[in-house]
């Protein structure tokens, strides 16, 4: 054989007709993708996109909305809230959700005709650590065109518009964690489970009002043997997105003369003890009395030392249900006073002691959701 | 920047069209591309971009030195003074600690302590690369194989030219040079075959290379806990990860140097078809074998003083391209070890030309025989390449010949996924002798074959945005 390379020329049509012909198996593949894998395949994606539809359509008829991440969406009911208050609720956080998605969706509510006298809103300190590549996958279930398209600009980065585009056009790329999974338990021999985690997500965020009532976990979440120190050590660096994103919220609050709690969430208490050792949270908590000092319309709600038990806590950071209706009751209680009293000069108000579980309060939770879903696949939204 | 990251999808997505734009102007068009490569380059660490201005400039200036005068000492002296230039820069980068902490080390088993202060800088990226090409400029102009071109825009061009800036392929002034010096058209066909280059290295890489990696890292890391099976699964593993990462770099580079209208060198020309040491050294890494045959071993004498001044000359040739890879023993090691296989087979020749068989099927079975011969010659290389320490070759080794298992299919199944659809292809480019195969294969095969490629990517692709191996040489 001949070393030397070797490259016959031939005179080549000018119509890339490979080259077409893969572009319309593309297409057609992709169409099949995108109706194979919906976004109910994924929990935190179909999250995302509900809660994009609930801020369109039911957000105008609530007096309460409530912003964040995942500890928000388990912690603050609005099935517990609105008795106790009195008012339309409904919680629009989101799974893993940072700073700029609580403004968008907060944006979308108000445009949407939305004129809430209170938000409730958390930052879960480690995701406003992280950029926004966090939630690459998430970004499009969302945001529009143009809305990502301003994040990118916000962000300086032109990498988000991009995964925001690849991903509407290649469901393929959209949704290859997923394909992935299939492909290997296929060459594992096993099958794919047909229940969509998405669905049963869905199905319970709706059920509750955009909030997720986790099962109780008998775990002892206290236990952190295996458990990294602390998460983030070496000092509180906020993103500039995020922190662009979280004026743009208490701008947006202030702009329509709206009332704006922000709520330190509890976790297990081995965990908190860990928490309150590190410098991160304690540069955190600086930051935030410089923001109360900055917005006159703004409280924090502090619940990290209100002794709450690692029994109703589903991990270390999220309250299981009968937990969370615990801590909506608690919230609630504070709203109310502070609605009664008005705003007064301490506006760092520390939530009281864990009072015990609440008696009577049933939400459904994902066990149930799972169970009606099983039941009858099609007609679970009602 | 990286080919496989949305900014150098941005980069490429403003710099073709504007490109093409000015093609009737192509000395506006050197500029941008000049533009384009000082900003691709500043993009890793902008304060390095002095040290390739520094380069192209002295050499610049030697170049046009060596050529106006006529005094033989001075023009050495010009040719000697971009040599300790660039060669000066890349000791300072890339092997003052290295050699100071060999020399203490040396010192210290003599029973002498000497302190020797250790820097702390970074590798500037490419370094390796862009110091070769410009030397061999001037090297270029003294041997008078070609004139010095009097544009310095031309000659920073062609040193910054982006494609191939970091990583290569090393190219000859004679070559580059005047492909700058003169207007692009632009061709159809050319765009088509970069294109179609660009998405096979990208495959290769982001395929191939990226997923191998996290195995051969697993393997490599714990070695001293895997058994024979395991072992030599991580070398092969390993033989392909770095050749379908570089490989598919440069496929890249030359993909988007053709979308440019120009064309680089062949880099590599299936490496694991190699029958013999010597084969496979005209088939891996081509510009970087030919740029030392050319500057270092016809310097050396070549083999014009007798055959053990040849084998000398060989030798020498090859530690300094393994020390040319990295700043470490076992590139030495591995330079050494390729030069005595060089060596072996020069010896063994005549012998192997004495058993070669005659007929048809005995000759394929005796090429078969002899390319895995030398693949395997070639990843014990390999190893020494990888391994951190020759304990680690030397523990790896052991474990193949004393603790050998056949591997779990969660192993061999990962690797056996990725390697053997490029098998394929390329033993359809060997048998056809055409590197082009795919590209002159009829349509509905080609649409076939890249929709392939692209859900290889999109779905099987790693998009960690790993850096290339080569970057670090």
């Amino acid at each position: 054989m001949e070393t030397e390379p070797y490259h016959a020329t031939t005179a080549r049509s000018k119509v890339p007709a490979g080259f077409l012909g893969m572009v319309l198996l593309v297409v057609l593949l992709e169409l099949y993708i995108g109706r194979r894998y919906p976004p109910e395949v994924n929990g935190n994606s179909n999250d995302w996109r509900v809660a994009a539809e609930l801020a369109k359509r039911q957000a105008a008829e609530c007096d309460l909305l409530c912003f964040g991440d995942s500890q928000m969406k388990t912690d603050v009911q609005p099935r517990v809230l609105e008795p106790l208050l009195g008012r339309p609720t409904l919680n629009l956080a989101v799974i893993a959700g940072q700073a700029p998605s609580s403004y968008y969706l907060f944006r979308r509510a108000l445009r949407a005709g939305a004129r809430p006298s209170i938000v409730v809103v958390d930052y879960f300190l480690p995701l406003l650590t992280s950029n926004t590549q966090f939630n690459d996958e998430q970004w499009p279930e969302m945001l529009s065109l143009a809305e990502t398209a301003e994040l990118s600009w916000n962000a300086h980065e032109a990498r988000v518009l991009g995964n925001w585009v690849v991903r509407k056009l290649f469901p393929s790329y959209h949704r290859r964690t997923q394909i992935r999974i299939h492909v290997l338990l296929n060459l594992q021999g096993k099958s794919p489970s047909t229940l969509l985690a998405g669905t049963v997500y869905g199905r319970n965020s709706i059920a509750n009002r955009g909030g997720l009532v986790r099962e109780r976990n008998t775990l002892n979440h206290d236990d952190l043997t295996h458990v990294p120190p602390c998460e983030n050590p070496g000092g509180f660096t906020c993103t500039p997105v995020n922190q662009l994103y979280i004026y743009k919220f208490f701008d947006l609050a202030r702009a329509h003369g709206i009332r704006l709690v922000w709520v330190l969430l509890p976790t297990t208490p081995a965990w908190q003890a860990r928490i309150d050792a590190a410098d991160p949270h304690q540069l955190y908590e600086k930051a935030m009395r410089q923001m109360l000092a900055q917005y006159p319309n703004a409280t924090v709600v502090d619940g990290r030392h209100a002794n709450y038990t690692q029994q109703i806590f589903w991990d270390r950071t999220h309250l299981d249900g009968l937990g969370a209706a615990a801590f909506s009751t608690e919230l609630a209680a504070v709203l109310q006073r502070e609605e009664n009293e008005g705003l007064k000069s301490n506006r760092w108000i520390n939530l009281r002691p864990y009072p015990g579980e609440p008696s009577g309060a049933h939400l459904e939770d994902i066990i149930d959701s799972c169970e009606i879903v099983r039941a009858d696949p099609r007609n679970h939204w009602r | 920047m990286l080919f496989n990251s949305y900014h150098f999808a941005y980069f490429f997505a403003l710099l073709f069209p504007t490109y093409w734009a000015l093609r009737k102007h192509y000395k506006v068009q050197n500029l941008l591309l000049l533009g384009a490569g000082y900003y691709f380059y500043a993009c890793w660490n902008p304060k390095f971009l002095s040290l390739l201005i520094l380069s192209t400039v002295m050499d610049y200036a030697c170049g046009i030195a060596v050529d106006r005068i006529d005094d033989s000492r001075k023009r050495k002296a010009f040719v000697a003074l971009s040599m300790a230039l660039n060669l000066g820069m890349l000791g300072y980068f890339k092997y003052y600690n290295f050699f100071a902490e060999s020399l203490q080390v040396a010192l210290s088993r003599m029973g002498l302590q000497v302190p020797l202060a250790q820097l702390n800088v970074v590798l500037p990226i490419g370094i390796s690369f862009y110091t070769f090409q410009s030397m061999s400029y001037v090297i270029d102009v003294y041997r008078k194989d070609i004139r010095p071109t009097k544009n310095f825009i031309e000659f920073a061009t062609f040193v910054s030219f982006f494609p191939h800036l970091v990583a290569g392929p090393i190219m000859r002034p004679t070559t580059l040079l005047p492909q700058v010096a003169g207007p692009r058209r632009f061709n159809l066909d050319q765009f088509y075959q970069g294109s179609y280059l660009i998405f096979w290295g990208l495959a290769k890489k982001i395929v191939v290379a990226d997923n191998l990696a996290t195995i051969v890292n697993d393997l490599f890391g714990r070695w001293q806990t895997i058994d024979g099976g395991l072992a030599l699964l991580a070398i092969y593993a390993f033989a392909f990860q770095i050749y379908c990462d570089f490989s598919g770099y440069t496929d890249a580079a030359r993909g988007i140097a053709k979308c440019l209208g120009f064309e680089l060198a062949l880099n590599f020309n299936l490496p694991y078809f190699a029958t013999s040491p010597k084969d496979f050294w005209t088939r891996w890494h081509i510009s970087l074998s030919s740029w030392l045959r050319d500057y270092l071993y016809i310097s050396l004498g070549g083999n014009r003083r007798g055959t053990l001044m040849l084998y000398r000359n060989l030798m020498l040739t090859m530690i300094i391209g393994g020390l040319w890879h990295g700043a470490a023993w076992t590139f030495v090691i591995w330079g050494f070890y390729q030069g005595l296989l060089l060596v072996a087979h020069r010896l063994l020749e005549p012998w192997l030309k004495r058993i070669q068989p005659r007929g048809p099927v005995e000759s394929v079975s005796w090429d078969l025989l002899r390319m895995f011969v030398t693949f395997h010659l070639v990843c014990v290389g390999w190893l020494i390449f990888r391994a951190n320490s020759m304990e680690q070759v030397h523990g790896m080794l052991t474990a193949i010949a004393t603790r050998f298992a056949v591997p779990a299919t969660s192993y061999l199944a990962p690797v056996v996924a990725v390697v053997a659809p490029l098998l394929m292809v390329q033993t359809a480019q060997y048998v056809s002798k055409d590197l082009d195969i795919i590209s002159r294969a009829p349509w509905y095969l080609r649409s076939a074959f890249y929709t392939a490629c692209f859900y290889a990517i999109v779905i099987g692709g790693e998009f960690g945005g790993a850096q290339f191996i080569y970057f670090q040489f």
